[in-house]
């Protein structure tokens, strides 16, 4: 692994550089600080892995100098993206040529235990895609790694690095919804949630979300994601779950349930009602917190605050940008909000540039470069994949279930 | 940056034909690249399930939106735009797929004598179709864009000559990646399919469900057969701004340094490739002169004049055009 100062600012022409990567962006000014480019792999080139690959090259200071992937068509694909980066087709190759710096792991989730643990060992700075495993006994195995780890290991659930999150967070926590009175969230999208191939063997290893026996469901896949908006707003975990769904559209015998829905239950006898279906994509994704004073709905790039007519007005709000929803008016929630004001851009900053992966990605970087703690711990993603796990047992069963998260 | 919305095929908004035609075809439809593209593949003809189908479809979807985002002037992470910000002189280093994609726009130039030119988007700029002023046409003294970059094969690298270069892959993005397309559903096992995007950029591949070649209607109305062939569509005016009393069409003549000015309407390539389609009708476009000079590659060109009778150079023999124009 390459020894990485992380106090000096890198100057690339000072090194006289001849050619410029086409990223990082030439317009940044570097916020890092190693001495030379973060040497990054991506291994898993499916959708998500190339998302990360396209994201990362927009970091400064940060070169994808290797993509791994056991499936050749993949690793093709990703090779044709990242300028001179070289190609593994196993973990093992790529972590014997000891030439990278840090790992973001997007395999299918049943696979992270082996993948996570080996990079961890290897004492790389590991990123890993969420959920953070298949099963309990996987999420609390990675958990033991990660604490015994030397590099920086962040975990992928992107609520806690994103700007509009981090932004609304503020807001729930001062007091301005006031009471919370009850929780809601949905994914709604229109997808078969199949990858095609004209191969059946590499059919089946591509269609792991549709195994019942290597994923869990929608409520495992992207319940965990959303679930855990929750958790790091109220600092609570649900106890109790209860669900039902089924496969109401696509008949091709799958045995995942396309649409769900289920309920978790807290402590204090809040409730968070969430569901999910693959058949249709209207309002798609977003959380809400219900409030006696206000609402607040997060759509990932997006979000807004619904206040109640007797709630006390602050004298932000009166410059504040506002949108119509029916009959709600809802007050936009811009990250860096002031200083888009002084520069008369308040409406550019509507929604943010850059997708999720982009701020969790530039975040565990950062955290690199700083020698600081990560937005999401390896422990926060397990105890999340944990409730996703349940609420996924919950809806298969159809029974209501307790959410053991002790040892997590 | 907004993911573009994703809406019901047009070409299927006849609710009984919609249901006639759900049977026998995977449908989708999404914005992307200024336009909205729209995918017919067989069910029964391509021997596959109905939600196989629609995975690939969903597949095809992905591609075009991953180059939306990274050939887009408006998203300023998008790698276009990286290109355009960065300073004259230094060396770009590009992945394989961008390279590739530069390179075939740079042979596409020099096919076309210039007159398909991606820093052509200089010119966008400078004649105010980017938000800019017209004024800024001044700067265009001593530019010349068929200097405006040189590439590097053995670093796979792009390094533009001024400062002001800002390429614009408007004119082949959809036929470079309905090319693209092509390759994957072939890869797939899926032999017949339609795919537009905008209807300017056309993949035919097949036949439709009843074996017949899909068709494409021409300028006013010309039905073409195309078999496993592309389309592209070119108009002088489909965008325009008015300039000191004029109206001055987005098409630019990279040679010129100006708006394209000629009697043209309207051009359609037929072509196998659907990134050359797309880049010889903007070229003839461009100039009209070019329909007896592009390479003899199997390629029908029809260019469409207001007054005139459409002029046809159709080595395959696919068209017959008895009308005149009207």
């Amino acid at each position: 692994m390459t020894e990485l100062d992380r106090r000096t600012f890198l100057t690339h022409a000072a090194g006289g550089v001849a050619a410029m990567a086409l990223v990082p962006d030439l317009r940044a000014m570097s916020r890092f600080a190693f001495n030379e480019s973060l040497k990054v792999a991506v291994v898993g080139i499916g959708r998500q892995g190339r998302a990360i690959m396209g994201e990362l090259g927009n970091i400064p200071d940060v070169s994808v100098i290797a993509v791994c992937d056991s499936d050749e068509r993949r690793l093709k694909s990703g090779l044709r993206r990242s300028a001179g980066a070289q190609g593994y087709a196993t973990l093992t190759e790529l972590l014997a040529s000891k030439t990278v710096d840090a790992i973001a792991i997007a395999t299918p989730t049943h696979t992270h235990r082996e993948v996570a643990i080996q990079c961890l060992k290897a004492g790389v700075h590991v990123y890993l895609e969420c959920p953070l495993a298949h099963t309990r006994e996987d999420c609390i195995a990675i958990s033991q790694a990660a604490r015994t780890a030397t590099g920086v290991i962040a975990a992928g659930l992107q609520g806690r690095s994103n700007p509009v999150y981090s932004l609304a967070r503020g807001f729930f926590r001062s007091d301005s919804v006031r009471d919370l009175i009850s929780m809601r969230a949905q994914n709604h999208k229109k997808t078969t949630w199949i990858s095609p191939s004209n191969d059946p063997i590499r059919k089946a290893a591509l269609n792991w979300k549709l195994d019942p026996a290597r994923a869990n469901g929608l409520a495992g896949e992207w319940g965990t994601h959303q679930f855990d908006v929750f958790h790091w707003y109220t600092g609570k975990y649900p106890t109790r779950v209860v669900g039902n769904g089924g496969v109401r559209f696509y008949e091709d015998g799958r045995k995942v349930h396309d649409t769900i829905s289920c309920t978790l239950m807290f402590e204090d006898g809040a409730t968070l009602a969430y569901d999910a279906t693959l058949a249709n994509s209207y309002g798609g994704k977003h959380e809400v917190f219900y409030g006696s004073n206000a609402a607040i709905k997060l759509g990932w790039s997006h979000g807004w605050l619904f206040k109640e007519s007797d709630a006390p007005t602050q004298g932000w709000e009166v410059y504040a940008n506002r949108q119509q929803f029916h009959n709600d008016e809802g007050i936009t929630l811009i990250a860096g909000a002031t200083k888009l004001a002084e520069q008369g851009k308040l409406k550019e900053g509507i929604g943010l540039p850059h997708p999720a992966v982009y701020y969790s990605l530039e975040n565990w970087i950062n955290a690199i470069a700083s020698g600081t703690d990560p937005a999401c711990s390896i422990d926060e993603a397990a105890r999340a994949t944990v409730v996703g796990i349940t609420a996924n047992d919950a809806i298969v069963s159809g029974k209501m279930l307790d959410i053991d998260l002790s040892g997590l | 940056m907004h993911s573009p919305s994703i809406q019901a095929p047009c070409v299927l908004q006849d609710p009984d034909k919609h249901r006639a035609l759900e049977d026998r075809y995977a449908c989708l439809a999404f914005d992307a690249m200024g336009c909205r593209f729209e995918f017919l593949l067989g069910i029964q003809s391509n021997r596959l399930s109905r939600c196989d189908t629609q995975a690939i479809a969903e597949e095809m979807r992905d591609i075009v939106l991953d180059w939306h985002h990274r050939l887009s002037i408006f998203d300023q992470t998008s790698d276009t735009s990286q290109i355009n910000r960065a300073p004259a002189n230094t060396p770009i280093v590009l992945d394989d797929d961008m390279y590739s994609l530069i390179a075939l726009c740079d042979r596409l130039r020099i096919q076309t004598g210039g007159a398909f030119n991606i820093a052509a988007g200089t010119l966008m700029h400078a004649h105010g179709f980017r938000g800019t002023n017209s004024k800024h046409a001044h700067s265009l003294q001593g530019i010349d864009l068929e200097k405006a970059f040189t590439l590097d094969h053995d670093l796979r690298s792009i390094t533009k000559s001024n400062n002001l270069i800002s390429l614009d892959f408007g004119a082949i993005a959809k036929g470079f990646v309905l090319d693209l397309i092509r390759d994957e559903l072939q890869e797939l096992g899926v032999q017949n399919a339609f795919v537009h995007g905008g209807t300017s950029s056309i993949l035919a591949m097949g036949t439709n469900q009843d074996g017949r070649p899909w068709m494409m209607n021409a300028g006013d109305g010309y039905p073409v057969p195309l078999n496993n062939l592309s389309a592209g569509v070119s108009e002088n005016n489909s965008q325009s701004r008015s300039h000191n009393a004029q109206l001055i069409g987005h098409v630019m003549d990279p040679n010129t340094n100006t708006p394209s000015n000629n009697s043209i309407s309207s051009v359609v390539c037929i072509h196998p490739n659907a990134a050359a389609a797309d880049a010889y009708s903007t070229a003839l476009c461009v100039n009209p002169s070019l329909i007896d000079q592009l390479p003899s590659d199997p390629c029908t060109l029809m260019a469409f004049d207001s007054s005139a009778p459409p002029q046809i150079r159709d080595p395959l023999g696919v068209v017959q055009i008895q009308r005149p124009i009207k």
